[in-house]
């Protein structure tokens, strides 16, 4: 599949990466990426490792990171924490 | 059963006094009948294959009390049981277990609380506290360092939680002296009553405050000096400093929000339910991101015994018009859950004076909010009775909140309906209202939606205390290697990411190895935030005993809880068709993140069937002599007599 899809790192996810807020000059993030890869394997290659869960929300659906991108989708990676 | 010593002053046993073990061997049994006391020495062999928390809470349920006894009447146990590892230098062990019979469910309550009440009862001396009977008149029971003392207590009922602590610390002139107390809530017998700790750390679930309102028993109140040490401290050092080289980033989240930093994302991803199950978004969301909500609120942190990552805040607040006392602590995300989306409410300001006046009057937030929510929708649908019709709490209107708190609290008017919880009041307003509760077991659903966590749905109809989200399989936090539940499942063998959507063999498997771990964290008693792992835990357990500790064993321990659990379930007369949940479970949504998704009954029913085969039940979830023979728990077999 060609085109992009547009990944949207939030404060909150970025506050956890181990560069923080350096990696993008905004909040939110927005990262543009090839259609086509799942999103579990588009964060491997930007090397987006958290040490807890991330739930994507593609156009507003909550969906699993085997969710195979397409273009035009907008993605709202969303940090899953601990009980409470 | 070991020999019962007489009353008097009690000592722990010498390697405790020692430094050498981190159990005091000492189990304190109270009638309140009759205002004796003594004490219960068990062998090592009981702490090694109970480890306390719920295996210990179980344990006295099934042996002591008959089936079917009144869970507000006097032969009902209230047990406060740390686990082997509560109160040691470990991070994440400042944690007790408190249990009876539930007055909301009549099923197992058993619920955990943080902060300090539990390190320091083991400080002065006792592992657990069974308490029978009732009182004649209020009382509370003051010990220090060994000795018991049964006080009179009218002058601190009606006391809200933080002014009994207030009261009690200054007749015994000690500020260090630690506090569990019930509020108003439990003294009215609210079936959802908590109880509270250091005024802020509840143990809210199922009722267990009602229970202490109904023996008159106000507060528990100790003080300490003992260490608690451990037989082989150098391999306790090696998971301590695992853990302090791991925190900062394998537990960033909480250091930097607590859970009330999920909220905003929560409710985004459909994790918490709106409008009573019934809406997927929620008008005002943003006012819940953090960076909005803790300027506005939150003044100080604060942290529980031996916890260097003070996830808990202290909130604060004034106005003209609204004042949020600072000693209640709070905001937790289950209480913004289930105070705010559920009841429509985003208001912030509002969200937090509900969670405070919950604290202030002992009542578990969850379920508070879970009947106001049903009550609000009953409301919309006019189905409530007419005077009632008129001031009934409505969706969205923070002023009726706050107004059927207290009403419940003090159980004043409509608030003695409401009292009961909303599986009793629906049964009171008529059969159609059922379509509009969020139960399981009878117990109010906490906020993580079983429609999007569909393997948490099935621990919700399983669980023996009525849906719980501690003791479970948590759907959304196994799909990412990273995590500390997908690290675990490696170690067992099980393969990891766990798929989000819908149930499998695959996810049964998880879902047995996780649950067996979580209950395993509740007769330690250890903060589930803390992210061990098996080995962790082998590590620790043979430290704190000076035992050879398995990975197996650890699990073992953990579906020792569970089946001891599933003994009094059946024993209680339940059967495998409560083993769901109400019809809100089920509903599914036309908008929002998790629009059209939901299990029906019947895959729920399929999954419930093959879980039992894998826990070695039969089709009745009844577990098998074989099952119970491989956990050694053969002794409990009586309890199936009936069947």
């Amino acid at each position: 599949m060609s085109g992009q899809a547009c990944l949207i790192l939030e404060r909150r996810i970025l506050s956890l990466l181990p560069e923080g807020l350096t990696a993008c000059g905004e909040i939110p993030c927005r990262l543009y990426v090839p259609a086509g890869s799942t999103i579990r394997e588009t964060l491997e290659k930007l090397g987006l490792r958290l040490p807890a869960a991330i739930i994507p929300l593609v156009n507003g659906t909550t969906q699993d990171v085997s969710y195979r991108l397409q273009e035009g989708d907008e993605v709202r990676l969303l940090i899953q924490l601990s009980g409470g | 059963m070991p020999p019962y010593q007489p009353a008097g002053q009690f000592s722990p046993c010498p390697a405790f006094l020692a430094g050498q073990s981190a159990y005091t061997g000492v189990i304190l049994h109270v009638d309140l009948t009759s205002g004796r006391c003594w004490i219960e020495t068990p062998d090592d062999t009981f702490y090694r294959r109970l480890i306390g928390g719920r295996n210990l809470i179980l344990h006295y349920l099934l042996t002591e009390t008959p089936p079917g006894i009144d869970p507000l009447g006097p032969q009902n146990r209230l047990i406060f049981a740390n686990g082997v590892l509560s109160g040691t230098a470990l991070p994440g062990t400042g944690r007790h277990a408190i249990g009876a019979k539930s007055p909301l469910t009549g099923a197992l309550a058993s619920s955990e609380a943080g902060g300090w009440f539990g390190s320091e009862l083991k400080r002065a001396g006792f592992d657990a506290i069974v308490i029978q009977g009732r009182a004649a008149a209020p009382v509370y029971l003051w010990l220090h360092d060994g000795t018991v003392e049964l006080r009179p207590a009218d002058h601190l009922w009606g006391l809200t939680t933080a002014d009994t602590q207030d009261a009690l610390r200054a007749e015994l002139g000690d500020e260090k002296v630690r506090v569990a107390c019930i509020g108003p809530a439990g003294e009215n017998l609210v079936r959802y009553a908590s109880v509270m700790h250091d005024v802020s750390r509840a143990a809210g679930r199922s009722g267990l405050g009602a229970v202490m309102g109904s023996k008159n028993l106000k507060a528990i109140a100790v003080r300490g000096s003992t260490p608690v040490g451990v037989h082989n401290k150098a391999l306790m050092q090696t998971v301590q400093r695992w853990i302090g080289a791991h925190y900062k980033t394998d537990m960033a989240w909480a250091i930097q929000y607590g859970t009330a930093g999920s909220a905003m994302e929560n409710v985004l991803l459909g994790t918490t339910a709106i409008r009573n199950y019934t809406r997927g978004l929620l008008s005002g969301a943003e006012q819940l991101d953090p960076a909005k909500l803790f300027p506005l609120l939150v003044v100080n942190r604060d942290t529980c015994n031996k916890c260097p990552v003070r996830c808990k805040l202290v909130i604060g607040y004034e106005d003209d018009q609204t004042s949020i006392d600072t000693r209640y602590g709070g905001l937790e995300y289950e209480s913004i859950g289930s105070l705010g989306p559920l009841c429509d409410i985003s208001d912030p300001v509002v969200i937090a004076k509900a969670n405070e006046l919950c604290n202030a009057y002992g009542l578990d937030s969850i379920s508070t909010g879970g009947t106001i929510a049903f009550v609000m929708e009953a409301a919309e649908h006019n189905a409530l009775p007419g005077e009632w019709q008129q001031s009934a709490p409505r969706f969205g209107d923070g002023e009726s909140l706050l107004r059927a708190i207290r009403q419940i609290a003090y159980r004043e008017g409509w608030g003695d309906w409401m009292a009961e919880g909303s599986q009793r009041l629906a049964a009171r307003l008529g059969e159609e209202t059922t379509e509009w509760l969020a139960t399981g077991r009878g117990q109010e659903l906490p906020m993580h939606d079983p429609r999007l966590k569909q393997t948490l749905a099935l621990g919700y109809a399983l669980s023996p205390t009525g849906a719980d989200h501690m003791h479970n399989f948590n759907d959304t936090f196994a799909t990412s290697e990273e995590g500390d539940i997908c690290q675990r499942l490696k170690e067992v063998g099980v393969p990891v990411p766990i798929p989000l959507w819908g149930i499998s063999e695959h996810k049964i498997e998880a879902y047995y190895y996780e649950t067996a771990f979580k209950n395993f964290y509740d007769c330690a008693v250890i903060c589930h935030f803390y992210p061990y792992l098996y080995q962790h835990m082998v590590d620790a357990l043979s430290a704190a005993g000076g035992w050879d500790v398995t990975l197996d064993e650890i699990n073992r321990i953990g579906l020792r809880a569970i089946t001891l659990g599933r003994l009094y379930l059946l024993r209680e007369g339940f059967t495998a068709e409560d083993d769901t949940l109400s019809a809100r479970a089920f509903y599914r949504l036309a908008e929002g993140p998790i629009a059209g998704k939901a299990l029906t009954p019947d895959e729920l029913r399929h999954w419930r069937t093959v879980y039992y085969r894998r826990m070695g039940w039969d089709e009745n979830g009844v577990p098998s002599a074989s099952a119970l023979s491989a956990l050694d728990l053969e002794a409990y077999q009586p309890s199936l007599n009936h069947l």
